[in-house]
């Protein structure tokens, strides 16, 4: 007597084995697909998980005292302090001017924390074409941004807020600076 | 199908995956490639199983083609994200559940051999089963998924929850 699995005899199909070699294929594809990314930038190992980030304005908050440009949709982006940190204002400079990077229709603000330990003092000195150098007591604008890395741990963060000044986006994106296309796109929405 | 046919068609489709696959490189969002192309064809796989149909490619790739639909629309036409877009395979709410890479590669294995087994073999009612585990697993993890964050507050103590954690 034989029944279930134990009598169990595979139904032989033309080309069976060929089928079931290209599912595992398929299969082991997209497992190493996900082993491989495991260890890119962005993946489980990374420590930056800005990458993962969805492109979505799900943020409705207000932060006293961090207006906008000129009443136009801004993108704010949080400095730290040290010349390290500092060189986010180059990195700015460069989304403003690149192409396809930060159309002038829209503002763009770093904050640079003043007053504390290793900062500088005052910011006139870091002013920038098509940019607008806002100093940052103490880093408290980062942190009201949730951006508070951006100041202690030097990542790369920003918000975007609409033309009233409400936070609508923020993001540790380490690969900002090359992101102006999507950053557009999502302050466009916000008019 | 007539080869010159299905040459054509795997040219055509090997294109598309490439310019996709293209797109979101550029972007750094390789996760998300990896992520929704997992889901959408497992997704695929399990209706495959669930109608017990051996063309099993074409379902694979229509619920690739949906669950990326929002990044194409994203890429191509400037529309950004928005909450009915979870229309598209979970798109939006996929980001916010534990674990979301094993999600999605918990239902591209299970729907993937659940269909091999109902399309293939006799063991019909137990490969729609599998399918159906993997469509379950997906469920569970959104019924408990992280919120979606509207307050700054929210984002930082979700940032805090998560913070050190290992995370696919």
């Amino acid at each position: 007597m034989s029944s279930g699995w134990r009598g169990y005899r595979p139904r032989r199909a033309p080309g069976a084995r060929w089928r079931l070699a290209a599912l595992l294929c398929v299969q082991l594809l997209g497992v190493g697909l996900i082993v491989g990314y495991h260890y890119g930038e962005g993946g489980a190992l990374d420590p930056n998980q800005g990458l993962r980030q969805l492109d979505f304005l799900s943020l409705h908050a207000h932060v006293p005292g961090l207006p906008t440009v000129a009443g136009r949709p801004t993108m704010v982006v949080a400095s730290g302090i040290g010349g390290r940190c500092l060189a986010q204002l180059s990195t700015a400079s460069r989304l403003r001017n690149h192409p396809g990077g930060l159309p002038a229709r829209f503002g763009l603000v770093v904050l640079v924390p003043v007053g504390v330990a290793g900062g500088p003092t005052s910011v006139a000195a870091l002013r920038r074409p098509g940019i607008e150098v806002r100093p940052d007591p103490g880093g408290h604008f980062a942190a009201e941004l949730a951006l508070p890395g951006a100041v202690a741990g030097c990542r790369p963060g920003y918000a975007l807020l609409n033309s009233l000044g409400v936070v609508r986006y923020r993001s540790y994106d380490p690969q900002w600076s090359v992101h102006g296309g999507e950053q557009s796109i999502l302050l466009a929405a916000l008019r | 199908m007539r080869p010159s046919r299905a040459i054509a068609g795997t040219l055509v489709t090997g294109a598309v995956e490439a310019w996709l696959a293209y797109e979101y490189h550029v972007r750094g969002t390789d996760w998300h490639y990896v992520l929704h192309s997992l889901l959408g064809i497992g997704a695929g796989f399990a209706v495959a199983a669930a109608l017990g149909t051996r063309k099993v490619v074409r379902w694979g790739l229509l619920g690739q083609a949906l669950s990326v639909m929002p990044d194409v629309l994203f890429i191509v036409g400037g529309i950004p994200h928005q909450r009915w877009m979870d229309i598209f395979v979970a798109h939006i709410t996929i980001h916010v559940v534990p674990q979301p890479l094993l999600i999605a590669t918990a239902l591209f294995l299970l729907a993937g051999w659940g269909w091999y087994l109902t399309a293939w073999t006799p063991a019909r009612a137990s490969g729609r089963l599998l399918a159906l585990s993997g469509v379950a697993v997906v469920a569970i993890a959104l019924a408990v998924h992280h919120p979606i964050p509207t307050t700054l507050s929210q984002t930082r103590a979700i940032e805090a929850t998560l913070r050190g954690q290992w995370c696919w």
